[in-house]
């Protein structure tokens, strides 16, 4: 009974800690955020001093009196203590990174606080996250929460909550905030038939499933991030040319178009089929162009087009951030 | 996250703290605790170090079922504080072989906490009270480590941790103690185990107050109400009268006695002195009061014969206030009954005091007056006061007056009662302490167990019952000075031992007295803080109000608090960032928002300055490049250092060029 009855009670303080106040990318963690009670330990304090306050008065001893009132002293400055270990902290939303539905989405944040202090075992996590433990040292420190990433499209992570029992663990304070925090999650990657369609009329079947081709030397291309270091040409790069690539005639074959509508079943299901072939056709070196229903993504290649594809796929019959 | 493994370290401070809690119990606990305790913290120690294995709970079993069986036989029956200390000593011992979680850390320091605490039961000095503060610091760090990650190893933080905790809590600690009402006890608690006091008993036999002598115990120390003391013949503390006397000891009335006698009228003839008296436990119910008191203090009662009586036997050191005449008339009718009373003697033994009290009653004519004198000069002929007076037999008075003619207090006290009684005068013995050693420091009057003394009250027609020390006779210096001073002058061999001779010396004398002073001082506003507590409030606070209270204990309270909070929150408040390039550019945005626009909270720094750079065309490379370089700062993965060094430069160039243009 007493179970429920207290995760009810602190779903009802998060929501309402939540609600206060509106989401934003960098949050100061004022007095009035800040939410402090007596951990189980603390109540074991107070039950302590009142057995030494029971054996101060039976025993009419004034020094027992004061050994009492001294630690009742501390627990009240461990109290402030304790809130001053969140109080002052400054957090700022810096982004989060994408990843594949099912996977732990990764969010990158800044901590920032006054230079002078040392703020130790604060725990930060979201509310389906795990905790991540950290001492504060330096004057800031970024740091990768992650949380985990259920569907695609846009993922944000909940509410974040700073926990910290620190010094005495007699206390514990936390508090929520709302981050404006998203991460963009793809679908998770199925394996599967290759949903193949060749571009402008062409026949594919030959190419289906082949793997990047490497026939015929057709010339030197500037080196782009995303191209594979196996092309880089190393004889020009010893000539001081910088770095090039080989181009070879494979690479050049008709495009290859991966379409939505070419396979059947559960669309999710199928969005996954994509994601593998995109992801597959990227580690391939090969041009693609991806189809979903009425968009059109045309054939192209490198790690910016990879990126794009995968977001369509986040995205697609999804919604905005919200 | 209780049951979070603890750091070694934090292991460490543990074994500490367990120790430290045990030291000031070593003095009673049984030896075979004590190993127990020890040989535990050197097994953790072991499993510290990695060379035992955890125990298993088969041999933890046994040790708990040995520990109670050892308990059984040490402390059976016995419900005093020592057996409930030991029991807890014993159970934190045996914890500690378990202390691996921190739930385990911290019901072990928790338990640590409450057995430091009862270490006032048996020790109450300052030195005690020092030590067990310097005992919660280490406490109160060791709660920290476990706090700690289990990686750190450094050992100052929780000390300095520690600090910043404890000392706050000092003067919270001292509000309450000041303010806190003092309860009387919810139930009742046996005090520790008796320990063997010297003081007075309630019968005397020649010899047993000149063993007191030798005592240096302390006895009770009084503070008189801004008066001088009385003049150092006039120092008489009266404990007990003893009036019934068997051929040998001297005893108290009988309760059956003590009935048939009347109260005692006392018709002052002085001022009275107030006092306070703080009382050294003697393990027995009588107090002491200067000559005679006027009234009992709050719970005590007076005997028919004006001594104080405490309920129960006096266990730990009390304090009261009382108010006494040192000129006075006391009792000056005796009925039939009382007269036969302290006319008591047994019907035969010694003969030839007998027969020499008669002759001097001829002697003096029937005279009581006279007869006193007779015996007096008699005891300054060739008796010797000494602590050394040698056994008497049967007959004791007989041969104490006519062969050993050598005596301590007691031996002319019972001798001059045994003599006057003969002759039918009334008279009684009365013990109590003679004397004391002023105190310049904080004014007060201490006695010692050595000042224990005894003289007679003789009744005498028309005058009442009247003092008559026959001490004085013998030897008239002890009555101005103390015991101590008076036998070392006489090179007294019985008192010679033990002493150095450089205690004797004058600033050693000083030295003592002013640490004596500063004890007392401990006693009265510390220990016996409770009987001090109105009056003081009364003259701090101007009454005692619950209002008054109330903020008396808020006041400096929240002061404490709030100024922890504000140290807590000190950045904040502060002048602003620490860090020169922050700092420039808030000075920048000051200067820069007042010229142009100002920025708005939800706009960027780097967006800020971009819309500056279009209302402001001079700078407007160094803005727009200050932008980039803050963007980069903030969001690229480039060296941060790096990134500053370049963006300085600028900052200062645009507030020189802000400057220069007011």
């Amino acid at each position: 009974m007493a179970e429920p009855l207290r995760t009810r009670l602190r779903g009802r303080v998060r929501r309402w800690a939540l609600r206060r106040y509106p989401r934003s990318r960098s949050v100061t963690l004022t007095q009035n955020r800040i939410f402090i009670l007596p951990t189980r330990a603390g109540a074991g304090f107070m039950l302590l001093l009142l057995l030494m306050l029971l054996l101060g008065i039976n025993y009419e001893n004034n020094l027992i009196y004061a050994i009492t009132f001294l630690a009742l002293g501390v627990f009240l400055v461990a109290c402030l203590h304790t809130h001053g270990n969140l109080a002052g902290l400054k957090l700022q939303a810096l982004r989060g990174n994408p990843c594949f539905a099912g996977e732990q989405a990764g969010f990158e944040l800044e901590l920032d606080h006054p230079a002078g202090r040392r703020r130790e075992r604060i725990a930060l996590q979201f509310e389906r996250g795990v905790p991540l433990l950290i001492d504060l040292e330096q004057r800031n420190q970024r740091l990768e929460l992650f949380c985990p990433a259920p569907a695609r499209g846009w993922l944000h992570p909940g509410g974040l909550k700073l926990e910290t029992g620190f010094p005495l663990g007699l206390f514990r304070a936390w508090t929520w905030i709302d981050l404006e925090l998203w991460a963009l999650v793809y679908p998770r990657p199925l394996e599967g038939e290759l949903p193949v369609q060749q571009g402008n009329g062409h026949s594919g079947e030959a190419h289906q499933g082949q793997p990047a081709g490497s026939d015929d030397f057709i010339g030197l291309e500037r080196f782009q991030p995303g191209m594979s270091p196996r092309q880089i040409d190393w004889k020009s790069y010893a000539r001081g040319l910088g770095l090039q690539a080989k181009q070879f005639g494979a690479q050049r074959s008709p495009d290859l178009w991966l379409d939505l509508a070419a396979l059947a079943g559960d669309l999710e299901q199928r969005l996954s089929r994509l994601t593998y072939w995109v992801l597959e056709l990227s580690r391939r070196e090969r041009r693609f162009g991806l189809r979903l229903g009425s968009q059109e993504l045309p054939p192209e290649q490198g790690e910016h087009h990879r990126h794009e594809a995968l977001q369509r796929l986040a995205l697609y019959g999804r919604g905005g951030r919200g | 996250m209780s049951r979070e493994q603890i750091s070694r370290n934090a292991v460490i401070l543990q074994l500490a703290t367990f120790v430290a809690v045990l030291l000031p119990h070593l003095s009673w606990l049984p030896g075979w605790i004590t190993l127990l305790a020890l040989a535990m913290v050197a097994a953790r120690l072991m499993i510290h170090s990695g060379r035992w294995p955890f125990p298993h709970w088969l041999l933890k079993l046994g040790l708990i079922a040995l520990s109670g069986v050892g308990l059984i036989i040490s402390f059976g029956g016995n419900t005093g504080p020592e057996a409930m200390v030991a029991l807890l000593v014993l159970g934190l011992a045996l914890k500690l072989l378990e202390l691996y979680h921190r739930r385990d850390a911290l019901i072990l320091l928790f338990v640590a906490l409450f057995v430091l605490a009862t270490a006032f039961l048996f020790h109450e000095s300052v030195w005690m009270a020092a030590y067990v503060l310097l005992v919660v610091w280490l406490l109160l760090a060791a709660l920290c480590a476990i706090q700690q990650r289990p990686g750190r190893t450094a050992w100052l933080p929780p000390f300095q941790r520690a600090f910043a905790l404890l000392l706050p809590a000092l003067p919270l600690m001292l509000v309450l103690f000041l303010l806190f009402p003092r309860l009387e006890p919810l139930w009742s608690v046996q005090l520790g185990t008796p320990r063997a006091t010297t003081g007075l008993s309630d019968s005397m036999s020649p010899g047993e107050v000149s063993e007191l002598a030798l005592s240096d115990a302390l006895a009770f120390r009084v503070s008189f109400d801004g008066e001088p003391p009385p003049a150092p013949a006039q120092r008489y503390w009266r404990a007990l009268v003893l009036s019934r006397f068997d051929g040998r000891r001297w005893h108290q009335a009988s309760p059956a006695q003590r009935n048939r006698l009347r109260a005692e009228k006392l018709i002052a003839q002085s001022e009275p002195l107030g006092y306070e008296i703080v009382l050294e436990p003697s393990g027995r119910p009588w107090l002491v009061a200067l000559d005679l008191p006027l009234a009992q203090a709050r719970g005590q009662r007076l005997s028919p014969f004006r001594t104080l009586l405490s309920p129960a036997p006096v266990e730990r050191r009390i304090q009261y206030r009382l108010a006494s005449v040192v000129d006075y008339r006391l009792q000056p009718l005796l009925t039939r009954q009382e007269r036969q009373h302290y006319l008591q003697l047994p019907g035969w033994g010694n003969e030839r005091s007998r027969a020499l009290a008669s002759h001097w009653w001829q002697q003096s004519g029937g005279e009581p007056e006279r007869f006193i004198r007779l015996l007096l000069e008699h005891f300054q002929r060739g008796f010797e006061y000494t602590l050394a007076p040698g056994a008497l037999g049967r007959d004791g008075i007989d041969q104490f007056l006519f062969q050993t003619t050598r005596g301590y207090c007691e031996h002319f006290a019972g001798a001059t009662v045994f003599l006057l009684r003969s002759v039918g005068i009334p008279a009684r013995v009365v013990t109590g302490y003679l004397g004391g050693e002023w105190n310049p420091y904080e004014n007060y009057l201490q006695l010692r167990q050595r000042d224990a003394h005894a003289w007679v009250e003789v009744w005498l027609q028309g005058r009442g019952w009247v003092r008559l020390d026959p001490t004085a006779a013998v030897a008239p210096e002890r009555i101005e000075s103390s015991t101590e001073q008076y036998f070392r002058q006489r090179g007294d061999a019985a008192f010679s031992g033990g002493r150095g001779f450089w205690l004797q010396a004058d600033w050693a004398r000083r030295l003592r007295q002013r640490y004596e002073a500063f004890n007392f001082a401990w006693h009265r506003w510390v220990l016996n803080y409770q009987s001090q507590q109105i009056t003081l409030l009364e003259n701090w606070l101007g009454g005692l109000e619950h209002w008054r209270l109330i903020l008396a204990l808020l006041l400096p309270g929240a002061a404490v608090l709030g100024a922890v909070l504000a140290w807590q929150l000190r950045q904040r408040l502060g002048a602003g960032p620490r860090d020169p390039l922050a700092r420039k550019l808030q000075r920048l945005q000051r200067l820069l928002g007042q010229r142009f626009a100002a920025r708005r909270p939800s706009q960027s720094l780097s967006a800020w300055l971009r819309t500056l750079a279009a209302r402001w065309p001079q700078q407007r490379t160094a803005l727009e490049q200050l932008a980039r370089l803050d963007e980069q700062q903030r969001y690229g993965r480039e060296s941060d250092h790096h990134l500053r060094q370049r963006m300085l430069p600028l900052v200062d160039q645009l507030l020189r060029a802000a400057r220069a243009q007011r």
